[in-house]
């Protein structure tokens, strides 16, 4: 069936189209609530509430536009629409500690899906959101800032913090994870130089 | 910052794509989710307007169905087919001498404003001679019967024992209904659109003249002042470029509401009464304020309007149920359905409302 098809027919609140819509974009969706979410539990509910949605608006969906961007942006509107909701539970970390001091080159290989999820899972969630916006979702500090009723200069030290809680933790993960390497600057040049020769 | 690019690349490019398999049990909860919603959808109006209604009539029923003034009322009823053009003499209204003339029992001839009114001029043109000889003694009248009868307002108010009954023009004021009403309401209401996010809770609170055209169809209008709350999902994720249009707009407005209804009386038992009505409304936006929640970076802006008028732009539906209290006053519930025929507001809101009335209707306003 059509992808044209199967929106025609969750205009119409058919279930069976609706069922379609949802196994074909399921894994699309997931992956981004997943990695919004601090669990697979919180994740599929994300999703279903990004799915009502998108159920619920069907019928303003511009054919015109591919459909997988625009439920791509549902979905990630309903994962910070989610984090917005239990913001109570998170905390802001200051400006003030906001400084870069990363002295070491790390050069990353590939590492598995499951460890980078896992990874982004155990930021903070004011660290996870700002950094899934910025670093996958493409949103500038100005959005985040606006989105996330924070300042610009809270969300710059909150990527930076981000990136620094992940970096701390790939390093302790090398010595069980031989696909990646924490070297030092020196190392690294050599390494690209053996590349280029 | 090549390292923090190298980080967000590995990410970006690590989380981005997955493919993860398909998990039927989160389908399942989908569909319980939308099973949910749609049985939200279709139940809140009809289904709680006649659960009210039904609920209305049962506790009118059981807690209020013992009026002492149904007496009188009932033997009224009985007294009617006494009163003819073509047999009407002092007999049949007035008891034999040596019993005294009981008020109670006379009084409610004339008492039932409506079976006078239906009685041909030529039958009152043959009543006022007795009825002029009638002289009520103050020492026969049973003064709660006497005060009664005032308050029904079948005697004038400024009628007093001694004094001949009124004839001619004046017993004809007399037994004219009095058409006139007044209702005072106040009801919480719920309004909502057809993708509202929640439902909350709004007040009105209105002033209302009523006019019989017959016994059983009468006009309403007046002016209710109403707190309209209600939200509903914009439609900001399906426009161009998804961030024009709002996401949520929640809206907090006053409003005058000025209904112009029929009503149809229904059923009437004893001092039960069944309305049935419908009519349109006027609004008039005192003040309209809107939170709109806008595009992907969902920023929230404040928005406040005024002026806006939507002339006979609401349908109005009610069924009332209504209990006389004493001759004057009566107390009713009224479930009530507001269906736009116009979008409402700045935003053209498909706003509806959904409510019950506590009505206090206030008869005796004499049209003479």
């Amino acid at each position: 069936m059509l992808v044209n098809e199967i929106i025609s027919g969750c205009i119409r609140k058919d279930r069976a189209s609706q069922h379609l819509l949802y196994k074909e974009f399921y894994s699309y969706c997931m992956g981004i609530c997943k990695r919004y979410s601090i669990s697979d539990f919180e994740a599929a509910d994300v999703l279903n509430n990004g799915f009502l949605k998108i159920f619920n608006n069907i019928n303003k969906y511009d054919p015109a536009k591919p459909i997988k961007a625009w439920i791509g942006k549902i979905m990630v509107n309903t994962a910070i629409d989610h984090y917005r909701a239990n913001l109570r539970f998170t905390t802001y970390d200051d400006i003030s500690e906001y400084e870069q001091n990363s002295t070491e080159a790390i050069v990353y290989e590939q590492m598995a899906y499951k460890e980078l999820l896992m990874l982004v899972q155990s930021l903070s969630p004011s660290y996870r959101v700002v950094f899934n916006m910025y670093a996958i979702d493409g949103y500038s500090h100005d959005e985040i800032a606006k989105t996330l009723n924070i300042s610009v200069g809270t969300s710059k030290s909150n990527l930076f913090k981000a990136r620094q809680r992940l970096q701390e933790m790939i390093r302790d993960m090398e010595p069980l994870n031989a696909r990646m390497k924490v070297v030092s600057n020196q190392e690294k040049i050599r390494i690209n130089n053996e590349r280029r020769a | 910052m090549k390292d923090e690019h190298n980080l967000d690349k590995l990410f970006k490019e690590g989380l981005d794509e997955i493919d993860i398999p398909f998990h039927e049990p989160d389908w399942a909860e989908m569909s319980k989710k939308l099973d949910q919603q749609d049985k939200r959808t279709n139940f809140p109006l009809w289904w709680s307007l006649c659960a009210t209604a039904a609920a209305a009539v049962l506790v009118f029923f059981i807690f209020f169905n013992t009026p002492k003034n149904n007496h009188t009322a009932s033997r009224i009823e009985k007294h009617q087919p006494l009163i003819s053009p073509e047999n009407t003499t002092a007999d049949t209204l007035i008891h034999p001498e040596g019993k005294k003339p009981s008020i109670e029992k006379q009084a409610p001839v004339m008492a039932e404003q409506h079976a006078l009114a239906s009685i041909p001029a030529a039958a009152i043109r043959n009543l006022q001679p007795v009825l002029s000889k009638v002289v009520i003694d103050e020492k026969d009248v049973n003064n709660a019967s006497l005060a009664q009868l005032k308050t029904d307002g079948l005697l004038p108010l400024t009628l007093s024992a001694g004094k001949p009954m009124p004839s001619g023009k004046d017993l004809q004021k007399i037994v004219t209904p009095n058409r006139f009403s007044l209702t005072v309401m106040a009801a919480p209401d719920i309004s909502s659109t057809s993708s509202s996010v929640g439902n909350k809770v709004s007040t009105n609170f209105g002033l209302m003249m009523n006019y019989a055209l017959t016994q059983k169809i009468g006009i309403t209008t007046g002016v209710i002042y109403a707190k309209k709350i209600y939200d509903y999902n914009g439609s900001g994720a399906s426009l161009p470029g998804y961030s024009a249009g709002p996401w949520q707009v929640n809206a907090d407005c006053r409003v005058l509401d000025i209904p112009v209804n029929i009503n149809y009386r229904v059923f009437k038992k004893r001092s039960i009464t069944v309305n049935a009505s419908a009519g349109l409304s006027s609004y008039i936006m005192l003040n309209e304020k809107y939170q709109l929640t806008s595009g992907p970076d969902l920023t929230v802006t404040n928005e406040e309007v005024t002026g806006n008028k939507h002339f006979m732009g609401i349908a109005n539906f009610s069924i009332g149920v209504e209990r006389k209290v004493n001759s004057r006053l009566s107390l009713g519930l009224q479930p009530f359905l507001k269906v736009p025929l116009t979008g409402i507001g700045k935003y053209e809101g498909n706003l509806s409302s959904a409510g019950v009335s506590i009505l206090f209707n206030i008869k005796g306003l004499s049209n003479n």
